[in-house]
């Protein structure tokens, strides 16, 4: 039997809410639901085994298992504990780091947009005088030139993130 | 239906392409004519009937290689006029280098999107919203190729988060769908509405700790309520970040349209 800590009924239907707030909520928005259910859950149990992921989502065995590999390699998960039985425990690394991980170590990828947004920009710019009066430059054009100008910008705030992140792991 | 005697008549035939292409092409790439076959198999544009008249009227001509060249580029104008006239009544259709740029700023949304775990499909329908500033359903599938469901879902769960507003367009039965407007208005906006969502989250969450307290000693009290508080101490990262955006010039200016 995992060691796993049972709610009471009264707190799983409290739990049920929030992760039902949680996935209507736009911090996932666009994201594929079985993914999210299962971050939720390690969002209210932090430590989680397959067999009681499976009795909380009711997510087939193989998409837990599957989900639990791209969270272990995102790093948002660990491996904390195997029982004799050979049962797996999964743990969350931090409630913070479930929300925001897909921010944390892409800033060389951040860089690569900004090298291809700066491109983009450049061959537009190069082709302005002739081009500008068509149809649909100048739409594209001004979308290009604010998020080439944000893309800077992105970088500090993922420097302030990454900085609040190290002050919670010392914590 | 597929019988074997079906199959042996058809494999004959391939037998015979492949015999005279085999003899009379001096590459002999079977891959090319592979290729060549099946897309000529599956694709719909060899379902057009005067593609085959088209050829045998030009095989009468009986055009040497640089005489078929320069008749060629009379057809070849012949289409880009027809694509102009037939296409130019849709306005949201790009042409040309414009489209090339459009489907390279889409690109960048998408990988952008998967580094926040968003689907291609549903950042591919952000960003024609964007460029765009309001599209229907029909020309969103146009425009992407998507299927009818693939783009109502994603319209559905951006109009949920109230990314994504839909008007009625009057006289017809067809809606807008809208990214905020103006690229001035959706930054502002979208950081405003952020930070509304946050403070939302915040009440919400405050909320659901203060029933927790009402139920002391109760099998798993402790961790749910170090969990709830860890979400808020997020929620409180997250308005910081959201402030140094809202406050910052690059906001401003856009806001401004000085950019």
């Amino acid at each position: 039997m995992s060691k796993i800590e049972e709610f009471d009924p009264e707190l799983r239907r409290l739990e049920e809410e929030i992760v039902q707030f949680l996935l209507n909520s736009y911090f996932y928005t666009g994201q594929k639901s079985s993914f999210t259910t299962i971050k939720s859950y390690f969002i209210t149990r932090r430590d989680l085994t397959q067999d009681m992921l499976i009795k909380l989502t009711g997510l087939s065995r193989g998409t837990i298992s599957q989900e639990l590999k791209g969270l272990l390699d995102m790093g948002v998960i660990e491996r904390s504990k195997v029982s004799n039985t050979g049962e797996i425990t999964y743990t969350l690394k931090s409630v913070e780091f479930a929300f925001i991980h897909h921010f944390v170590n892409t800033y060389k990828t951040i860089l690569e947009f900004d090298k291809e947004l700066a491109k983009l920009k450049n061959d537009m710019d190069l082709n302005k005088n002739e081009l500008e009066n068509t149809n649909g430059f100048k739409d594209i054009y001004q979308i290009v030139s604010i998020f080439g100008k944000a893309m800077p910008f992105t970088l500090k705030l993922m420097e302030i993130l990454e900085k609040e992140l190290a002050i919670l792991e010392k914590k | 239906m597929l019988n074997q005697k079906k199959v042996n008549e058809i494999l004959n035939l391939v037998e015979r392409i492949v015999k005279e292409y085999l003899q009379n092409e001096i590459s002999r790439d079977v891959k090319f004519l592979k290729d060549k076959l099946k897309d000529f198999l599956t694709n719909p544009i060899w379902n057009i009937a005067p593609l085959f008249q088209l050829r045998n009227e030009i095989k009468k001509l009986e055009l040497s290689d640089n005489e078929f060249k320069s008749f060629w580029d009379v057809i070849d104008i012949k289409i880009d006029e027809l694509q102009s006239s037939l296409i130019e009544s849709k306005p949201y259709i790009y042409q040309g280098k414009i489209r090339e740029y459009e489907i390279r700023l889409i690109d960048f949304f998408m990988k952008a999107g998967l580094v926040k775990g968003q689907s291609p499909t549903f950042t591919t329908i952000i960003g024609y919203l964007l460029i765009h500033k309001r599209l229907t359903q029909m020309q969103l599938r146009e425009l992407t190729g998507f299927s009818r469901g693939a783009i109502s879902n994603n319209l559905n769960l951006l109009k949920n988060t109230g990314l994504v507003s839909k008007e009625l367009i009057k006289g017809t039965r067809k809606h807008y769908y809208t990214f905020g407007g103006d690229m001035s208005q959706v930054s502002s906006k979208t950081g405003i509405f952020k930070k509304e969502l946050n403070d939302t989250a915040k009440s919400y969450f405050m909320a659901k700790l203060i029933e927790l307290k009402q139920l002391p000693n109760k099998k798993g009290y402790n961790l749910l309520f170090e969990r709830i508080s860890a979400i808020m101490n997020f929620l409180n990262i997250h308005k910081k970040i959201l402030d140094i955006v809202l406050e910052s010039e690059l906001i401003k200016a856009i806001e401004m349209k000085k950019i």
